[in-house]
């Protein structure tokens, strides 16, 4: 149940996750935060489409937003992009497992080949 | 309002921004102790509450404010060139990134309407690691752009509330 209620929590986060501009539009703030005219113009699409994925990521709570002026200023937040990641976290583990797995078997397989590569290359220096 | 340009590689972090003040008045806002403290900052963000200087090649500088939680932090330095007012080069250890030395450069360039000021903030080669801690250089542009366009200070801001 434990897990179940960490896969719920990052839904919103999952959903606004997979659109490519809202990817791109976090990717931009990693190096800071903006305000929402220059994130605008650092995408070819319109300002209020910029608008409605910014929504999204506020809500999912994946960037966070406070005025300056009249401007509104966004900034990632980390702590759902924590859960995300310890989300992922085990399944990490269980690639890890996977290539673990894939370097035995490639190293064994190796292993068996070994015999006959060696005759090649002796083959190779007897032509020299 | 002038575009802030943000721009980065591995050892460096480059924020810009074009303010209508001649450099002059803008490199006065960034050494005037009474000045830095008039611009740095915004209720619920951070706040330089207190800046020193000595304003000499080799002299030292620092900051005490507070953060949006309370906590208070400190930043200090040492001019390593003065060129007013173009150019401004020291070194930037804070608080909260324990020992790590770093160093600010501000380039001020005048310009048709004013100035374009650069902040390069660089030595994150050799602390990667960091890079996330100075995520707020556009901001304090703007907050500098604030006080020099319209006198904007840090008092009649008003308060940051996360949302």
């Amino acid at each position: 149940m434990r897990n179940r209620s960490l896969t719920y929590a990052t839904g919103k986060a999952f959903s606004a996750l997979a659109d490519p501009t809202r990817r791109a539009v976090l990717d931009l703030l990693l190096r800071g935060g903006l305000p929402a005219g220059q994130i605008a113009q650092a995408f070819p699409v319109s300002r209020p489409a910029i608008s409605k994925h910014l929504r999204v990521l506020r809500r999912a709570r994946l960037v966070r937003m406070h005025r300056l002026g009249r401007q509104r200023w966004f900034e990632l937040n980390p702590g759902p992009l924590k859960t995300v990641d310890l989300w992922l976290t085990r399944y990490r583990a269980f690639w890890q497992n996977e290539l673990s797995s894939l370097k035995h078997f490639v190293e064994a397989s190796q292993a068996k080949e070994l015999p006959s590569r060696g005759k090649k290359n002796e083959n190779k220096k007897h032509r020299r | 309002m002038a575009a802030i340009q943000q721009t980065s590689n591995a050892d460096e972090i480059v924020s810009e921004i074009r303010i209508a003040a001649p450099p002059e008045r803008v490199f006065q806002a960034l050494v005037d102790p009474a000045q830095v403290v008039q611009w740095w900052g915004q209720a619920g963000i951070y706040r330089c509450t207190k800046f020193e200087n000595n304003l000499r090649v080799g002299g030292a500088w620092r900051t005490i404010g507070v953060d949006g939680n309370g906590h208070h932090f400190e930043v200090t330095g040492e001019y390593l060139e003065l060129d007013p007012p173009r150019l401004l080069l020291s070194t930037w250890v804070a608080t909260w990134t324990g020992d790590a030395k770093t160093k600010v450069r501000w380039e001020l360039e005048p310009s048709a309407n004013g100035t374009l000021v650069r902040i390069r903030h660089s030595g994150f080669a050799s602390h990667p690691e960091l890079t996330q801690a100075y995520r707020g250089w556009p901001r304090m542009l703007a907050w500098l752009q604030a006080l020099l366009e319209k006198g904007e200070t840090v008092e009649q801001r008003t308060p940051a509330s996360w949302s």
